[in-house]
C-alpha cells in the first residue's frame, strides 16, 4: 500500500485512502473537543481565580485550532494536498484579499476618535432608535418609538410598564444566578475608541473634560453622561 | 475496503457512466474535470469572500463594542452548537466518502453516503431551528426592530443580534443550497450516471459542501466560544 | 486596404456563420438564439442590451446637464424658477389624508427629482453598462477566438449568467419605473435606510445590483478557466494577445471583489427590511463601515473597467499602427500588476471620513496604482513611434484614448493627496475625472474595438467617413462637456447639487452644449453601425491586416470559429515578419527595415 495513503487510479485520477479520511475526521473531532474545552476551562479560570484573561488569548487560541481544523478539510477532504497547485493558489489569493479588507478597515475603525474629538454632541451607545421608528415596505416589521433611546432599553423600559419593576428585577436574578457572568466586565465599550488611551502627554485629552468644554454649551444630558462616565 | 467493482460483467447493458462523452469544445476528459474544478475552487473563492463581509462586521463591531460581544456569546449554547460542529464534520466525511465511491464505482456505498450527507444537512437545520433560532426568537432575541429582550446586558446588543442572524442566516441558507446540490446529484446517481469515468459532479458538489462546513468552523468558536 | 467585396448578395451573405439563419424561421431564430450556448451569439446578445442600457443611462446623463443649465433660484414671493425636472413628490392631503402627488416645488423638494435622475444615470451607467459592456459583449466573443478555441469552458454557465444579468436588469427597471432611488448611485447608509422607508423601490435597485454582481461573478470565472484550459496547443501564456492578458486581469478582480458588494447590498437589505443596525448610527452601527464594504468592491470594478479597455487599446494601436508592441510582458505582468494594487487602495473614497493614520496609509498605497497604468501609457507612446499609423476610426479612437486616459489618469493624483483632496472631495472634480478615466478611458476603447471588431462580428463595413465625424463630434464633445467640470470642480461647485451660485452658471452651460455635441456623436455611431447590418458593404475576414487568431477566421466566424484546429505559428504581433492572414503581400506591405 502507498505510504501517502493514496494511489493513482486508471486515468491519473487520485484517490484519497479512506483510512485517511476516517484520521482527518478523528483530528478535527479531537480538536472540536480542544477548543471548546479550552473556552470552558478559560472561563472557569475566570471565575475560579477572579482574574480578567484578556480576549486577545481567547480570540487567538480558538482562530489557531480553526485554522487547524479548516487546513485538514481543505487539504484532505478537498483534497487540495493532492491537487494542482493552481487551487491551492486561488485559495490563497482569496484570504489574501480577505485579510487586506479586514485589517485596513479595521486600521480605520480603530482609530478613529483618536485624534480628532471634533463631535460635539456624544452619541449614545446603541444609537437613538430613530430608524425603528420607520414605516416598512414590509407590513410585518414593527414600527417601535423608542423616544430617542436604544432599542434594547426601550424593550426593557416596555416591560417595565407593563409587568412592573419588581417582574422585571426578580427574572433578572434568575438570570443571573443560571449564567453567573462575573463581576469583573472586560473593556468598556465606546463608539468612539476601542481600546484605552494611553498618549504620550497625559493630561493633556482627558476623555470626561474635553478641551473646548468652555466653549460648549454642555446640555445636561452631557452633564449626565460625564458624570457617568460611559459611552464618551 | 471491499472489492472494487471496476469491470462489470460483459454482456450487461453498460451503466451512464461508462459511455460518457465529454463536451466537444474540450480536447479530452481530463481537461474537462480539471477545469470543472478549477471552476468550483473559484465559486468557492467567491463564497468564502461573501461571508468575509459577515466576519469582518464581526471584527470590527467585536473591537468597538467587546463587552457587548462577550455578553452576547452568553446567550449561545455552546453544546448545541458543538452538536451541529459535529453533524456538519460527519456530513463533511461521509460527502468526501462518497466522492472515494464513486471513483472506485462502489454504487451502493455512494448512495448512502449522499444520503446521509443530505440527513446531516436537515439534521443541522432542525437542531438550529428548534433548539437555537425558535426559543430566541420567543425569547425577543431576535434582529432589527424585532427585538424585545428586556434584559440586555449592553445597550448596544441588537448589533450582536444583527450579526448572528446574519451570519447563521446565510450559513443556513447555504446549507440549503448545498443540501440541495447533494440532492440533485443522488437522484441522477440512482440512474447510474457518476462512476469511475465521470464523477465531476460529486466532486464540484462535494467542495461546496466542505465549504459550507468550513465556513462554519470559523462561525462557530467566533459566535460561541469567545467571551 | 484590401477591396470591399459587394457582389455578394445580402441573402447569401450569412451563410455558414454563426449569424446564418436559414431554414429556422421566426420563431425558430428566435429560440435559437433564446437557447444558444455559442459564445459568440451571447455576446451578440450582450453587446445590444449593454448599449440599450448605455443610451438610457446616456438619456438620463442629458436629463441631468439639462437639469443644470440654470440655476433653481427662489424668488421673493416664494416662487421657485428654474426647475427642469419634475415629477412631483408624493404628499399626504391635510384634509382627506389621502397620499397625492404634488407638483409644488419647495426647496427642500425641489432635487428631489433631480436627485433620483443621477442616480438613475449612476446606477444603469455602472452596474448595466459599463462593468459589463466589455468582458460581456467583447470579451465573450473574442476570448475564445483569440486563444484558438471552440467556445468557452462553460457554455452553459454563459448562457446562464446572460440571463442572470437580464433578470437584475429587469429588477432595476422596475425600481426605476416605480420611481426610482434618491441615494447616489453608492447608496450611502444612513439615508439610503431612512429614504422612500416605506416604498420598495430602493429595495428593488440594490437587489439588481445584487444580482447582476452574479453575472459578473459568473462571467469572470468562465474566462479564468476558459485562459487556462482552452489554448490552443502551442499557444503559451506570452503568446497569447494582450487583450487575452486584459480579459484575465478583469476577471480575476471580477471573482475576488464583486462578492463583497453583494454581501454589502444584501446587509443593506437586511438593514432597510429588519433594520439590524450594523450601517446605522441611529441602531448602534457605524454608516463609515458601509463605504468600506462597498468601496472594497467599486474600486476595484473600476479597475475591471479600464483594464479591459487597455486590453482593446493594445490591440488598436499595433494593429492599426503596424507594429509589435512594445513591452509585451511588461503590459501584461502591469495589468496583473494592476488588478493586484486595486484591492489595496478603497480607502482613497472615503478620505473625508476615516482616521488620519488610515487616510494616510490609503493615500500612499494609492499613488502606486500609478506607476503600472503609466508603464503601460509609455509603452504605447513608444509602439506608435515609428510605426505606420492608419488614420481610420479604430486608430483614431486609440489615440484619442491615450490622451483622454492621460489627463484621466493625472487629475487622479490631486484626489489621492490628502491635502488637496480635502478641498477637491464631492467637487466637480472628482466628476470630471472619473467621466475622463471611464468615459474618456473604457467608453473611448469600448468604441474603438466596436469599430475594429464590427466588420468581424457581423461581417459588414460601416461607413468610414461617417464613424470619423462621429469620433470628431464624441471627442470634442466629451472634453467640451468634461473639461469646464474641472474648472468648476477647483471653484468649487459640490457634485449631485441641483442647483448652484450663478457664478457658476456659464461653465455649466458650456458643459450642457458639450453634452448635446457629444450626444450628436454618439447618435451618428448609432446610425452607422445600424446601417452597415442592413446596408453595409460584406468585409473582407482581415480587412485591417491584423496577425491575432480572430483575422484568420472568416467575417462572421463560422459556429466552431475555425474549420480546424488553428495552428499556432508567429506570434499577435509580428507585423515584421509575417504577412497577415487572407492578405496580399502588396496590400500589406512588410515594413522595411526599423532601427
Amino acid at each position: 500500500m502507498d505510504p501517502h495513503g493514496v494511489h493513482e487510479h486508471e486515468h491519473g485520477h487520485v484517490v484519497v485512502d479512506w483510512k485517511v479520511l476516517v484520521g482527518v475526521l478523528i483530528a478535527l473531532l479531537f480538536f472540536t473537543f480542544l477548543t471548546t474545552t479550552a473556552a470552558n476551562i478559560e472561563k472557569w479560570i475566570a471565575v475560579e481565580f477572579d482574574v480578567v484573561i484578556p480576549t486577545w488569548v481567547n480570540v487567538f487560541v480558538a482562530m489557531s485550532i480553526a485554522v487547524v481544523k479548516a487546513s485538514l478539510v481543505c487539504l484532505f477532504f478537498m483534497q487540495l494536498f493532492y491537487d494542482k497547485f493552481l487551487n491551492s493558489v486561488i485559495l490563497m489569493f482569496c484570504l489574501l484579499a480577505l485579510a487586506l479588507f479586514l485589517g485596513l478597515s479595521a486600521l480605520d475603525l480603530s482609530g478613529r476618535g483618536r485624534v480628532n474629538e471634533f463631535i460635539a454632541t456624544p452619541i449614545e451607545l446603541g444609537g437613538n432608535g430613530a430608524s425603528a421608528g420607520l414605516q416598512s415596505a414590509f407590513d410585518e416589521v414593527p414600527v417601535v418609538i423608542t423616544g430617542g433611546k436604544p432599542l434594547a432599553v426601550a424593550a426593557k423600559e416596555a416591560y417595565i410598564e407593563k409587568h412592573g419593576l419588581e417582574a422585571w428585577e426578580e427574572h433578572a436574578r434568575e438570570l443571573d444566578a443560571e449564567h453567573g457572568h462575573h463581576e469583573k466586565a472586560p473593556e468598556i465599550s465606546s463608539p468612539n475608541r476601542s481600546i484605552p488611551r494611553t498618549g504620550l502627554t497625559p493630561g493633556l485629552f482627558d476623555e470626561h473634560a474635553p478641551i473646548h468644554e468652555a466653549e460648549h454649551e454642555p446640555a445636561s444630558a452631557h452633564d449626565e453622561s460625564t458624570e457617568e462616565g460611559s459611552g464618551h | 475496503m471491499s472489492t472494487i467493482n471496476a469491470h462489470p460483467s460483459p454482456g450487461a447493458k453498460p451503466m451512464r457512466w461508462e459511455t460518457y462523452k465529454h463536451e466537444h469544445h474540450w480536447r479530452s476528459a481530463a481537461d474537462e474535470f480539471d477545469a470543472a474544478k478549477l471552476g468550483m475552487w473559484l465559486f468557492l473563492t467567491t463564497e468564502v469572500l461573501l461571508f468575509g463581509g459577515i466576519f469582518c462586521s464581526y471584527a470590527i463591531f467585536r473591537m468597538l463594542y467587546p463587552d457587548a460581544f462577550a455578553n452576547g456569546s452568553g446567550y449561545l449554547n455552546w453544546r448545541i452548537g458543538t452538536l451541529n460542529t459535529v453533524v456538519l464534520l460527519f456530513s463533511s466525511f461521509t460527502v468526501a466518502m462518497s466522492v472515494r465511491c464513486a471513483q472506485l464505482n462502489k454504487q451502493r456505498w455512494l448512495k448512502i453516503n449522499l444520503s446521509i450527507t443530505l440527513i446531516c444537512a436537515a439534521a443541522f437545520l432542525a437542531i438550529k431551528g428548534y433548539f437555537e433560532y425558535y426559543p430566541k426568537l420567543s425569547a425577543g432575541k431576535a434582529p432589527g426592530a424585532w427585538f424585545s429582550y428586556p434584559w440586555a446586558h449592553n445597550p448596544e446588543e441588537p448589533i450582536w443580534w444583527g450579526i448572528y442572524y446574519a451570519g447563521t442566516g446565510i450559513h443556513a441558507l447555504h446549507v440549503i443550497i448545498g443540501g440541495g446540490l447533494i440532492l440533485w446529484v443522488l437522484v441522477r446517481s440512482f440512474k447510474g450516471i457518476y462512476g469511475p469515468k465521470n464523477y465531476t459532479m460529486v466532486e464540484t458538489s462535494g467542495l461546496y459542501w466542505h465549504l459550507v462546513d468550513l465556513v462554519w468552523i470559523f462561525l462557530f468558536p467566533l459566535l460561541y466560544l469567545i467571551h | 486596404m484590401t477591396a470591399i467585396d459587394t457582389t455578394h448578395t445580402q441573402k447569401h451573405h450569412d451563410e455558414g456563420s454563426y449569424l446564418d439563419h436559414r431554414g429556422l424561421g421566426f420563431w425558430g431564430t428566435i429560440w435559437d438564439w433564446a437557447s444558444t450556448v455559442d459564445h459568440k451569439k451571447i455576446g451578440v446578445m450582450y453587446l445590444f442590451a449593454v448599449l440599450t442600457m448605455f443610451f438610457i443611462g446616456g438619456v438620463a446623463g442629458l436629463a441631468v446637464r439639462a437639469e443644470l443649465w440654470e440655476p433653481m433660484r427662489t424668488a421673493e414671493d416664494g416662487t421657485t424658477t428654474g426647475v427642469l425636472l419634475n415629477f412631483g413628490t408624493p404628499v399626504q392631503d391635510p384634509d382627506t389624508g389621502e397620499w397625492i402627488r404634488s407638483y409644488d416645488i419647495s426647496p427642500g423638494q425641489a432635487g428631489n427629482t433631480y436627485n433620483r435622475t443621477f442616480t438613475l444615470h449612476g446606477a444603469v451607467m455602472i452596474f448595466m453598462f459599463i462593468v459589463p459592456a466589455i468582458p460581456a459583449a467583447l470579451g465573450n466573443f473574442f476570448l475564445p477566438i483569440m486563444i484558438g478555441a471552440k467556445d468557452v469552458a462553460f457554455p452553459k454557465l454563459n448562457l446562464f449568467s446572460w440571463y442572470v444579468y437580464v433578470f437584475g436588469s429587469l429588477f432595476g427597471v422596475i425600481g426605476l419605473i416605480l420611481g426610482g432611488a434618491d441615494t447616489g448611485w453608492t447608496f450611502y447608509t444612513p439615508y439610503s435606510i431612512q429614504t422612500d422607508a416605506d416604498y420598495w423601490r430602493v429595495t428593488l435597485m440594490v437587489l439588481a445590483a445584487f444580482i447582476l454582481g452574479f453575472s459578473s461573478i459568473l462571467t469572470g470565472l468562465n474566462f479564468i478557466v476558459t485562459t487556462h484550459k482552452l489554448r490552443a496547443p502551442g499557444m503559451g501564456w506570452f503568446d497569447m494577445p494582450l487583450f487575452v492578458w486584459a480579459t484575465y486581469a478583469t476577471s480575476i478582480i471580477q471573482v475576488l471583489a464583486t462578492p463583497v458588494i453583494g454581501i454589502t447590498l444584501l446587509l443593506l437589505i437586511f438593514e432597510r427590511v429588519f433594520r439590524i443596525g450594523i450601517f446605522d448610527a441611529s441602531m448602534g452601527g457605524d454608516p463609515v463601515l458601509y463605504q468600506h464594504f462597498f468601496w472594497f468592491y467599486s474600486h476595484p470594478v473600476v479597475y475591471v473597467m479600464i483594464l479591459h479597455g487597455i486590453g482593446i487599446i493594445s490591440e488598436l494601436l499595433t494593429v492599426h499602427g503596424r507594429k509589435h508592441i512594445f513591452g509585451y510582458r511588461a503590459i501584461a505582468f502591469s495589468s496583473l500588476g494592476i488588478a493586484g494594487v486595486s484591492f489595496l487602495i478603497w480607502g482613497h473614497h472615503l478620505f473625508a471620513a476615516m482616521s488620519p493614520i488610515a487616510a494616510m496609509v490609503f493615500s500612499a498605497l494609492t499613488f502606486i496604482v500609478a506607476v503600472p497604468t503609466a508603464i503601460k501609457v509609455f509603452n504605447w507612446i513608444a509602439t506608435l513611434y515609428k510605426s505606420s499609423i492608419a488614420i481610420n476610426t479604430p486608430m483614431l479612437y486609440g489615440l484619442g484614448f491615450l490622451f483622454l486616459f492621460s489627463i484621466g489618469g493625472l487629475t487622479g493624483l490631486p484626489l489621492a493627496t490628502l491635502s488637496t483632496d480635502l478641498h477637491l472631495h464631492d467637487s466637480y472634480f472628482v466628476v470630471a475625472h472619473f467621466h475622463y478615466v471611464m468615459m474618456g478611458g473604457t467608453v473611448i476603447a469600448f468604441l474603438g474595438g466596436l469599430h475594429h471588431w464590427w466588420p468581424k462580428m457581423f461581417g459588414r463595413m460601416y461607413n468610414e467617413k461617417a464613424a470619423m465625424l462621429g469620433f470628431a463630434l464624441v471627442f470634442i464633445g466629451f472634453n467640451v462637456t468634461f473639461f469646464t467640470q474641472f474648472f468648476l470642480g477647483t471653484q468649487g461647485m459640490p457634485r449631485r447639487y441641483a442647483s448652484y451660485v450663478d457664478d457658476f452658471q456659464t461653465l455649466h452651460q458650456i458643459s450642457t452644449v458639450g453634452s448635446w455635441i457629444l450626444a450628436i456623436g454618439l447618435f451618428i455611431h448609432l446610425f452607422t453601425f445600424l446601417h452597415s447590418l442592413f446596408a453595409g458593404p460584406k468585409a473582407p475576414p482581415n480587412l485591417w491586416g491584423g496577425l491575432s487568431l480572430e483575422w484568420e477566421a472568416e467575417s462572421p466566424p463560422c459556429a466552431h470559429n475555425f474549420h480546424h484546429e488553428p495552428l499556432i505559428k508567429h506570434g499577435p504581433y509580428d507585423y515584421e515578419s509575417v504577412v497577415p492572414p487572407h492578405c496580399s503581400e502588396e496590400d500589406f506591405p512588410l515594413p522595411k527595415q526599423r532601427s
